[in-house]
């Protein structure tokens, strides 16, 4: 797992509701892999594009509350939404590289001095030799990974793997038995809480996703993000209609595929919560 | 690339307002050589008034008042393409956070007044709860925009599927992050 700190698991508000499937597959493989990672203590929202949106200090005093709990804990700290991870990272970068930052933090008695990794669990995964511990192999399904945006394109810091052509959920996936499409939508972005504000123009960039899954033949896509699994699971069927798609994509959490193949039980997995039915997908796998 | 405006209302611009940018934005702005990466990178340029490349021009120029209305900031997400892409290292996306943020801090009209109330729901369930919750979040938004029964639909799908949590997960040491609001005062809104 890389270094010797103990991993704490920062799960963000998200994945307390919406996206709760995804921190039950979390769970799930974690426990398969017989990784025992505990909950942060008392986290607190990252601010996500909320906080950043009204004022660049908060932006970085909410994650860095959590920061400093892991700091106090001798912790690292593991994330599986992607906007969560993006605000940790960048963070960790401001709180280190600028002086005027960490002053702002300490006089609000956030004590956080440095050295706390935030590390995404794709990256673990990826860092984990998953052969031999495949039990279910997802043999025949079609995966188009989908990134999104915060993954893989954070300035400065960088993201967890190259923000053009990323290929780190491939590799896992594909450890999994999976095969991948090669395809150009992996990291456009789904128009986040325009989907709230502006719905026409998040529906357009979801429709722009989806016809190129759809094109390069893809069974399901597969996300790390909370609200781009949100936005391509609630805006599908509208999208559909306007492309004239003869089906459906399920779009799962790449979780939910890593821990179906290392044996978890698809009824813990949460894949009842998706609106566009995952059934096809799971007869195709006989699962 | 200079917005038609710069040509002609000379004596518009306040060429003091692009330091303060930068400062705030902790980019260098005046590196922009209008390129137009930006732009053709941007998954929203298509519905913004006034293109990121322009921006960053109108910025250089100190076209405040122009700036300051643009709704281009509103519709930015921060998806950071352009910050990955730019040749001269910007961060756009930043650039759009500190405009957004100092037409904030003025006050007064809001270029998408519906796109601020989103993120102030966002904002007012974390100091509440010290966690965001959705559910405060959208039935709070919908309402104010009075387009509740528009929502209900998506609501009630989502409910059905299990996705939406009633109850709030309530932090136990709420006074920390609330003092993390008070420390940034009314910027971030009530």
């Amino acid at each position: 797992m890389g270094g010797e700190k103990p991993l704490a698991l920062y799960p963000g508000c998200s994945l307390q509701s919406t996206g709760a499937a995804y921190l039950a597959s979390v769970h799930e493989t974690l426990r398969a892999l017989g990784l025992r990672v505990n909950e942060l203590p008392d986290w607190n929202c990252c601010g996500a594009s909320s906080a950043h949106f009204v004022d660049p200090e908060l932006a970085v005093l909410l994650p860095a509350r959590n920061l400093a709990i892991a700091e106090d804990l001798g912790a690292d700290v593991l994330t599986a939404c992607a906007a969560c991870h993006h605000r940790l990272v960048q963070a960790e970068h401001e709180l280190s590289t600028s002086e005027a930052m960490a002053r702002a933090a300490a006089k609000q008695d956030v004590a956080y001095h440095g050295g706390v990794r935030v590390r995404h669990l794709l990256s673990v995964l990826d860092e984990t030799d998953l052969s031999g511990r495949i039990c279910r192999p997802l043999k025949g399904l079609r995966v188009a990974c989908y990134y999104g945006c915060l993954l893989v394109r954070i300035p400065r810091s960088g993201g967890i793997d190259d923000s053009e052509n990323p290929d780190i959920m491939e590799r896992v996936l594909r450890a999994c038995g999976a095969e991948v499409a090669d395809w150009q939508g992996k990291t456009w972005c789904c128009g986040a809480s325009l989907a709230a504000t502006a719905p026409e123009l998040a529906g357009d960039l979801v429709q722009r996703i989806l016809v190129q899954a759809h094109r390069a033949g893809a069974d399901c896509i597969a996300t790390a993000c909370p609200l781009c699994q949100l936005n391509l699971d609630l805006l599908q069927s509208a999208a559909a209609e306007r492309s004239g798609f003869d089906r459906l994509l399920p779009v799962v959490f790449f979780t939910q595929l890593t821990a179906l193949a290392l044996g978890a039980s698809p009824r813990r997995l949460g894949f009842g919560k998706h609106l566009v039915a995952v059934r096809p997908m799971m007869e195709a796998l006989a699962v | 690339m200079l917005p038609r405006e710069a040509r002609a209302l000379p004596g518009r611009t306040d060429p003091a307002w692009a330091p303060v940018i930068e400062t705030a934005s902790g980019e260098r702005v005046g590196l922009c050589f209008g390129c137009g990466i930006c732009t053709g990178s941007c998954p929203l340029a298509p519905a913004m008034d006034m293109l990121p490349s322009r921006l960053m021009k109108a910025v250089q120029l100190g076209l405040k008042e122009r700036v300051l209305k643009a709704t281009a900031p509103y519709l930015c997400v921060g998806c950071e393409t352009c910050a990955v892409r730019c040749p001269n290292g910007i961060d756009v996306a930043r650039v759009m956070d500190a405009v957004r943020q100092a037409g904030l801090a003025r006050g007064g009209p809001v270029p998408r007044v519906d796109i601020q109330r989103f993120h102030q729901w966002f904002l007012r369930t974390v100091r509440l709860f010290g966690r965001a919750h959705e559910g405060l979040l959208s039935a709070g938004f919908s309402l104010q925009q009075g387009r509740l029964r528009e929502d209900l639909p998506t609501g009630w799908a989502l409910m059905r599927h299990g996705r939406l949590a009633l109850w709030p997960h309530f932090i136990r040491r709420r006074r920390e992050v609330r003092r993390l609001f008070r420390a940034i005062g009314q910027r971030g809104g009530r």
